[in-house]
């Protein structure tokens, strides 16, 4: 008995993007080794039909070879049949076969009963196996045909799937030999073995990862198969369309739902970090709903966003995905390169992230359910002085500068250890995330209904994150030639927030946390809160971090739609013709409220900020997959689309509030009212964009893209851009003279070249505006209109990015190891930088095209399946990233600085200057301590004095490289995964040291270092670690605050245990997995405050990097978890 | 097929939207400045925004207001003051002085387009010699306070609207003090004796900066005599004090005009429209100021606070070694900050930044102790005249009426030229403390260095006499070079 199985598959950029399963090409050559011709008038061959209906509905139609052969059917007319259900019914109607629908556009030919085929006379029924696509996941393995030895037992069993849903038409060969079966509809199989040892069998399906299993003693087997992720024929999505993963040209990254739900966040972005080599994520704050700085292949702007374009199942957001729940998204794709990324064209140049959400496919309806619970807590504490030893520096501080002392012995003996501000401001905090979903569908109809919540609070007092998720995913088909999808989803976030980034002295929950004198407790004895300065020394922007935690009210409520509705037209087989009309609306409430027990605001102030944003798309566009001779296969794109955003905000507040219960619910009780604003901003982009993709014997990949894109933000002279790219791809392995190179499964080679642009501009800013202010005469509030401090600029013109980009992907033993390696360059001319103009001209700055910024790397992802049996299964990934940064040219060759920090040192430390990497720090460099406990500068330009000629570029907060390493071992039903992050380089300009590891400058509490290492006046030490304690002491921007921010952290490890309902006969389950797993639990790191990943200046720009400046922890979570499925 | 793509590209053209003038930018939140300047509305609303420039926490709302205050040999300060008070100017310190360099630069564009403007818009021709006179008087304040602390400086008479009008070598000080003084005649001119907003620049006012501009200028008769018709205008006169609080009257957070009121800068109890003056002075637990820094205060051991007679009102006035608390208890002052300034007080500010205090640019006593100075300068040496107007300011202080003779009057015998202007420099010392006048005095009499040395034992250097030229200034202009920076930085 033998069999042969065919898939048979259509491949258009439309047809596709409504399929969500993998496929396969079968070259028609290799199909066709059925003599055909002999059919009568009226009837032909079942094969050749079944490959009409495939080219015709685009749908993979899988069948035994044996079972069709010499089979002829009666074919109805195809314009008749409005769905391959149909049209399958009508075909096979006087046959003894029938369809399963095995997967969404996917059907199996199988057997209805015994009754015997209808065959033509001169058909043989000779067995033969084929060579392809059949075994899956590449294999290019060549079974040999042999007799079949006499069976003498038998075996069974039933594969499932990864749902333990069963899977039929499985496969199931017994290895080296042509003895084989396809498993039934339920997934049973029943199978003839000789009865010696050491026989395998291998088990195979299209789409699914090929597995192999001793034989042994069993007699009955319970077989799970995966689908097969990462195998070649993997589609992928890319702008406007899909392609198999196979002919691909560009540079694009994948990352699944399983490592987007992998651990705990409630930012889908988040999921992105160390999944994909040349993709830096940056947790710019520990805090809750915190926001993160992603960098594809390094920044390249300085005046405009770096932040990749993320685009929701085709609609281009104009910021992150923040209100999308990780557990909505079936796959990300991140496309690097240009010629991935110029169908985006004016905002590609940072990369283009495409989310896809989960949508329902046709067959039972499914059901699922994760949820997870978990517990935060500070993932370190610093080691600062307590309340003796405080009071002990503060006098050795009055000392030094010629006071009395702050306190007596008896006083310093009466505190104690005094008030340990962390252990009162940190707390174990929750975590909880509970997504359901149900899905399912007809041929016809589909759906996917998703509800989620997330809560989680802070692990600093008062912080806290709620997001609740609806979504409805709907496709419907209406007749033959339309299908209309709905994509809708509504998210409700509300937050309470806490000022703790970029404080100082004391006046944002972290910094007043640390800073807070040890010698106060939080409350006194009637629970009020404590004065926190009341010493002579005391900073005066200090509040008690209490209060201000909890007392001070911050909350945000975030009310977001994001809705799409597309229409494909198929009019005939190879043109489909979408359109489609999205909205994302958002609407934000920000409210504060500052109590009067917050020193700054002593008769309370209430503010609130409305900011509404409606962005408005509508994308038409055309794909036509050309009928050429064989071997040739083009496919072009054309499109036309427009996007609007009007964003609207305005903000009232009030002070004087004598009742201060109602918060800001009331800001009418403030008797104070401030000056209202408002503001309405709208740009608009208008584009024209078209692509071909053009493939020769599938080894050779074309693919070349144009978009031209009109934006309302430049200029009358600069509206327009345009961004092409081109792309070459050579798949190697297809040729012939590496088809005995059996230990190689894949081998390409992929180049691309491209441009693409970053709008960069805000809208209104080649207009000359003026904008209200307020003076005051005679005690009345008087408005002026007044330019702004940025000097307009009418001729601005569009940044542009270009990329080459040249990659080789490599398979090894049936890709059991593979690897991808990519060169890029980046060249970014043009660019927009808001440059700073002489202050005499009335204005601070002005925008200009200045400068070339060059970034260029490396990447490497490797994946291996170390061990590969029944019982244990080894997978490891490893991906490395390494980027230079390099900036070629600025206006007038002159810098360009960054934010400013806090007080003490109020100065930038960030610098952009020609020829040196992006944002590197540049202050001074110290030379010990001068016989007065001062710190002593490098007098590097040897004038005598320290001056600002004395500054130089102290390190670099760009890494050296980035590398990932994640891992799974599965053994029976528990899988053990860890994830590994890594940072090499990218030094941290640690401004906390400012206050916290001083001379006690502002008064601040100290590191416990301090007390310990300082200099002391009575026994001067010149290489004492830190200065005289004295509130002259100065510091200056020097190298005494640069850390190595290196790093190695285990940031996810996770047992799961899989249980094995089917076996114990829970019908109602079909799948269940618990968890338990830690987040952050080890981190390998010399950095010496709360953590190393750490970006608080950070946001959009590249240009204020590696700072740490009062930043929020990051937690350490422990999470208890489960997956089912009913 | 053909026929299938030319369809749908037609129906692809139709779904789109046509781009035709869809790329232009309409903004409704922003006035775009071509569609502006076309009536009295917006000229008035042009000459708010100069004063608006001044209404900055890097001006007038905190910085510049207290800018001279620790160099000043009655005074120290602390925390970010600290270097100040040693007369060191730091980076930190530079950024802020960046700041006034920056502001006023924006006053003189806005009034540079306001004089570039307002003269084509059809409207009252008295009310646009108004608007007018009160852009020069703007301009010419601003100049005057940047050639104060940075010396020479580029004159801008062109308001900036491209990126190529940069340049500007730095005029010599000379050359500024013309273009002030041409201004100040204009405005003196154009701007009426009373407004009917109060606040805003009138002749007086133009009158008076024009006195104090030749005083600094040592053109005696000149100052003298515009002194004189500021005082012979009778539009203002001194308030009465009798008791201490009684100079609560003129600097009352609560206050919004006063017979002295010359030029005042503006504020009033709110956020939008307030000062954080106040918390400079008083300390976060003080009822004086809401949430108070308490960044300056004196040391018994300087000679102008030792000194200080206890018969002048206003000692007690501004000086206080105890205060409230926000209880209202009074609380001694700490023994490393030992006295306090207690000029500008707010019980009832709703913010940290909100305070109602006006900060006094000039006040009438000014235009009296201006006259006396520059009389006797002319004169080479005191007169009648210049003795009574001195007179007229101690008196108040010592809680006489200002114009009838009484026991704390000085005499004219006991001075000469030198003597006298000693006399005129302390009494304003003493009447114009912690209003930003002392540091300019010392600046401009050349006696900076020996009073500091003899109050606060520091010897200053010749850099900290002018602040530095902005780096961003010379980085970014053309005509300006690192050579050209103020000595010292």
């Amino acid at each position: 008995m033998s069999l042969r199985l065919h898939c048979l598959s259509a491949w258009g950029l439309i047809a596709c993007m409504e399929l969500s399963g993998p496929l396969t090409t079968v070259s028609s050559s290799q199909a066709l080794n059925t003599p055909s011709g002999h059919a009568t008038q009226a009837r032909r061959e079942l094969v050749e039909v079944l490959k009409e209906l495939k080219s015709h509905f685009g749908s993979d139609i899988l069948y035994a070879d044996q079972l069709v052969r010499g089979v002829t059917v009666v074919p109805a007319p195809l314009e008749k049949s409005s769905d391959i259900e149909q049209a399958l019914n009508a075909i096979l109607r006087d046959t003894n076969l029938h369809y399963k629908r095995i997967k969404n556009g996917a059907y199996m030919i199988i057997k209805t009963s015994s009754r015997k085929p209808f065959r033509n006379p001169d058909s043989g029924s000779s067995a033969s196996i084929a060579p392809g696509a059949a075994m899956g996941e590449g294999s290019r393995e060549v079974l040999h045909v042999e007799a079949i030895a006499k069976a003498d037992r038998s075996i069974s069993g039933v594969v499932l799937g990864e749902d333990k849903e069963p899977l039929p038409g499985v496969n199931v060969i017994l290895k080296g030999t042509t003895r084989g079966i396809s498993t039934d509809i339920d997934g049973k199989f029943t199978l003839n073995v000789p009865d010696e040892p050491g026989h395998v069998l291998v088990f195979s399906l299209v789409g699914y990862t090929s597995k192999e299993m001793p034989v042994g003693n069993q007699t009955s087997f319970e077989i799970s198969l995966q689908q097969s992720d990462k195998t070649l024929d993997e589609v992928v999505v890319v702008g406007y369309g899909t392609v198999k993963k196979s002919d691909i040209t560009g540079s694009v990254g994948s990352v699944t739902a399983k490592e987007l739900t992998s651990y705990p966040t409630s930012n889908a972005v988040q999921g992105l970090q160390g999944r994909t080599p040349g993709v830096q994520v940056m947790q710019n704050s520990g805090a809750p709903g915190g926001t993160l700085s992603v960098r594809v292949r390094g920044g390249n702007s300085l005046q405009g966003s770096n932040e990749p374009l993320y685009v929701v199942d085709g609609f281009a957001l104009s910021g992150p995905p923040t209100a999308i729940s990780p557990d909505e998204i079936e796959s990300m794709e991140i496309l690097k390169d240009a010629s991935a990324t110029a169908i985006y064209g004016s905002r590609g140049a940072n990369g283009v992230v495409l989310i896809t959400t989960k949508s329902g496919k046709a067959g039972k309806v499914q059901i699922s359910l994760d949820t997870y619970y978990a517990i935060q807590k500070v993932g370190k504490k610093l080691d600062l002085m307590n309340a003796q030893e405080f009071a002990t520096l503060a006098n050795e501080r009055a000392q030094n500068d010629g006071f009395a002392p702050y306190f007596t012995d008896e006083q310093i003996g009466n505190f104690g250890k005094g008030t340990d501000w962390q252990d009162v401001m940190f707390r174990s905090a929750p975590m909880q995330n509970h997504a359901l979903s149900v899905s399912g569908g007809t041929e016809n109809t589909q759906y996917a209904i998703a509800g989620n919540y997330i809560g989680q609070k802070g692990i600093i007092r008062g912080s806290d994150y709620q997001r609740a998720n609806l979504r409805l995913n709907l496709s419907q088909k209406l007749g033959d030639k339309v299908r209309l999808s709905y994509n809708s989803m509504l998210s409700n976030t509300g937050r309470k927030l806490l000022t703790t980034e970029n404080g100082f002295k004391g006046n944002t929950v972290t910094s007043a946390t640390l800073i807070a004198p040890p010698t106060i407790a939080p409350k006194d004895e009637n629970g009020n809160y404590n004065f926190i300065k009341p010493y002579a020394f005391s900073p005066n922007s200090l509040e008690n971090p209490l209060a201000l935690a909890e007392a001070r009210k911050q909350k945000s409520q975030d009310f977001y739609v994001l809705s799409n509705l597309a229409a494909s037209y198929q009019p005939v087989k190879n043109l489909t013709i979408r359109s489609s009309v999205g909205v994302e609306n958002s609407s934000m409430r920000g409210d504060t409220y500052s109590p009067s027990v917050i020193t700054t605001t002593p008769t309370g102030s209430a503010t609130i900020d409305y900011a509404n944003k409606f962005n408005f798309l509508n994308e038409n566009t055309a794909t036509y997959i050309f009928t050429l001779p064989k071997s040739h296969e083009l496919t072009l794109l054309g499109g036309i689309t427009y996007q609007t955003e009007k964003s609207r905000s305005f903000n009232a507040g009030a002070t004087g509030f004598s009742y201060e219960g109602m918060e800001s619910e009331n800001i009418g009780v403030g008797r104070n009212p401030a000056v209202p604003t408002s503001t309405s901003y709208q740009w608009k982009l208008f584009s024209y964009l078209a692509r071909a993709n053009y493939g020769f014997k599938g080894r050779y990949l074309v693919t070349a893209s144009i978009r031209a894109d009109g934006s309302s933000r430049f200029g009358k002279a600069n509206k327009w851009g345009y961004f092409p790219s081109a792309a070459f791809a050579w798949r190697m392995i297809d040729e012939p003279f590496l088809k005995d190179a059996t230990a190689l499964s894949d081998l390409k080679l992929r180049t691309s070249f491209g441009v693409t642009g970053n709008t960069a501009l805000s809208p209104y800013q080649t207009l000359f505006t003026l904008g209200p202010v307020q003076t005051v005469y005679n005690d009345q509030l008087a408005v002026g209109q007044l330019t702004g401090t940025l000097l307009t600029n009418p001729d601005l013109k569009w940044e542009s990015t270009q990329q080459s980009n040249i990659g080789v992907d490599v398979g090894l033993l049936r890709n059991r190891v593979s690897f991808t390696l990519d060169y890029y360059l980046k060249n970014t001319r043009d660019l927009l930088a808001i440059v700073p103009l002489q202050l005499s001209t009335g204005y601070n700055n002005t925008i200009q095209n200045i400068g070339q910024i060059r970034n260029r790397g490396i990447e490497l992802g490797i994946n291996a399946t170390l061990v590969n049996t029944a019982a244990l299964k080894w997978d490891l990934n490893v991906n490395f990233s390494r980027n230079r940064s390099k900036v070629k040219q600025l206006a007038g060759g002159s810098d360009v600085f960054g934010t400013a920090l806090g007080q003490p040192l109020s100065v930038p430390i960030n610098l952009i200057r020609v020829n040196q990497p992006i944002a590197v720090f540049y202050g001074y460099l110290e030379d010990g301590l001068d016989e007065k406990g001062a710190i002593r500068y490098k007098d590097l330009n040897g004038d005598g004095t320290i001056s600002l000629a004395d500054k130089t570029i102290i390190r670099d907060p760009n890494p050296d490289f980035l590398y990932n390493l994640s891992t799974r071992v599965s053994y029976k039903n528990f899988t053990l995964n860890m994830f590994w992050l890594g940072k090499q380089g990218g030094d941290i300009f640690n401004s906390n040291l400012t206050s916290q590891a001083s001379s006690m400058y502002f008064g601040e509490n100290q590191l416990r270092d301090v007390y310990l290492n300082h200099w002391k006046a009575f026994s001067p030490d010149p290489t004492a670690k830190y200065p005289k304690i004295s509130a002259n002491t100065s510091f200056k921007e020097s190298n005494r605050f640069v850390e190595d921010g290196s790093f190695f952290r285990l940031k996810n490890i996770q047992l799961a245990y899989s249980i094995p309902v089917s076996k114990w006969g829970v019908k109602w389950l079909r799948s269940a997995e618990l968890y338990v797993s830690a987040q952050n639990l080890l981190t390998f790191t010399k950095y010496s405050w709360f953590d190393p990943e750490v970006n608080t200046l950070g946001g959009s720009n590249s240009i204020s990097i590696g700072v740490d400046q009062t930043g929020y922890p990051t937690a350490k979570t422990y999470t208890i978890g489960a997956h089912l499925n009913f | 097929m053909k026929k299938y793509i030319k369809t749908s590209l037609i129906a692809l053209c139709a779904g789109a939207f046509s781009c035709q003038g869809m790329l232009e930018e309409n903004p409704q939140s922003l006035l775009v400045a071509d569609k502006f300047y076309k009536n009295a509305a917006d000229a008035n609303t042009a000459v708010n925004a100069i004063s608006s420039t001044l209404h900055q926490a890097t001006m007038y709302n905190l910085r510049y207001a207290v800018h001279t205050t620790a160099l000043e040999d009655y005074a120290s300060g602390q925390g970010f003051y600290i270097p100040v008070s040693q007369y060191q100017i730091t980076t930190p310190i530079m950024a802020v002085t960046d700041g006034y360099w920056n502001g006023f630069y924006r006053a003189i564009d806005a009034a540079n387009r306001v004089l570039k403007y307002v003269p084509e818009i059809s409207m009252d021709e008295t009310e646009k010699k108004k608007v007018l006179g009160e852009a020069y008087f703007y301009r010419a304040f601003a100049y005057y306070n940047l050639v104060k602390n940075f010396g020479a400086v580029p004159i801008r008479t062109e308001p900036t609207e491209k990126v190529t009008q940069i340049g500007g070598k730095r005029d010599a000080v000379a050359d500024v003090y013309a273009r002030i003084i041409a201004d100040l005649k204009v405005a003196e001119q154009q701007l009426p004796v009373r407004q009917g907003e109060v606040g805003r620049p009138t002749s007086g006012a133009a009158k008076t900066m024009l006195a104090d501009v030749y005083l600094v200028r040592g053109q005696w008769a000149e100052a003298r005599d515009k002194a004189e018709e500021v005082i012979a205008s009778k539009a203002y006169s001194l308030v009465d004090v009798r008791i201490p609080s009684d100079f609560e009257k003129i600097f009352g957070a609560d206050v919004i005009n006063t017979s002295e009121e010359v030029f005042y800068i503006k504020y009033q109890h709110s956020v939008a429209g307030g000062t954080s003056l106040p918390q400079l002075y008083h300390l976060p637990t003080s009822l004086w100021a809401t949430s108070g820094f308490g960044t300056f205060f004196g040391f018994p051991s300087y000679p102008l606070l030792r000194d200080w007679a206890d018969k002048d009102l206003r000692k007690s006035f501004n000086l206080y070694t105890a205060g409230p608390n926000k209880q209202g208890v009074i609380v001694p002052n700490s023994a490393t900050q030992p006295i306090r300034f207690g000029k500008f007080k707010d019980v009832g500010a709703p913010a940290s930044a909100a305070h109602g205090t006006d900060f006094p640019v000039y006040r009438y006593a000014e235009a009296l102790l201006i006259y006396a100075e520059a009389a006797s300068q002319a004169n080479q040496g005191p007169t009648p005249v210049a003795l009574e107007r001195l007179n007229m300011v101690h008196r108040r202080a010592y809680g006489y009426d200002a114009n009838t003779p009484s026991a704390a009057d000085f005499a004219l015998a006991d001075y000469n030229a030198v003597s006298f202007r000693e006399l005129v420099l302390k009494e304003r010392a003493y009447e114009f403390m912690v209003e930003g006048k002392r540091w300019y005095d010392l600046l401009r009499t050349g006696k900076a260095k020996e009073v500091i040395k003899e109050a606060k034992g520091i010897t200053i250097s010749d850099a900290v006499l002018l602040m530095p030229i902005p780096k961003q200034e010379i980085d970014n202009n053309p005509d300006i070079s690192p050579e050209d920076q103020n000595p010292g930085y």
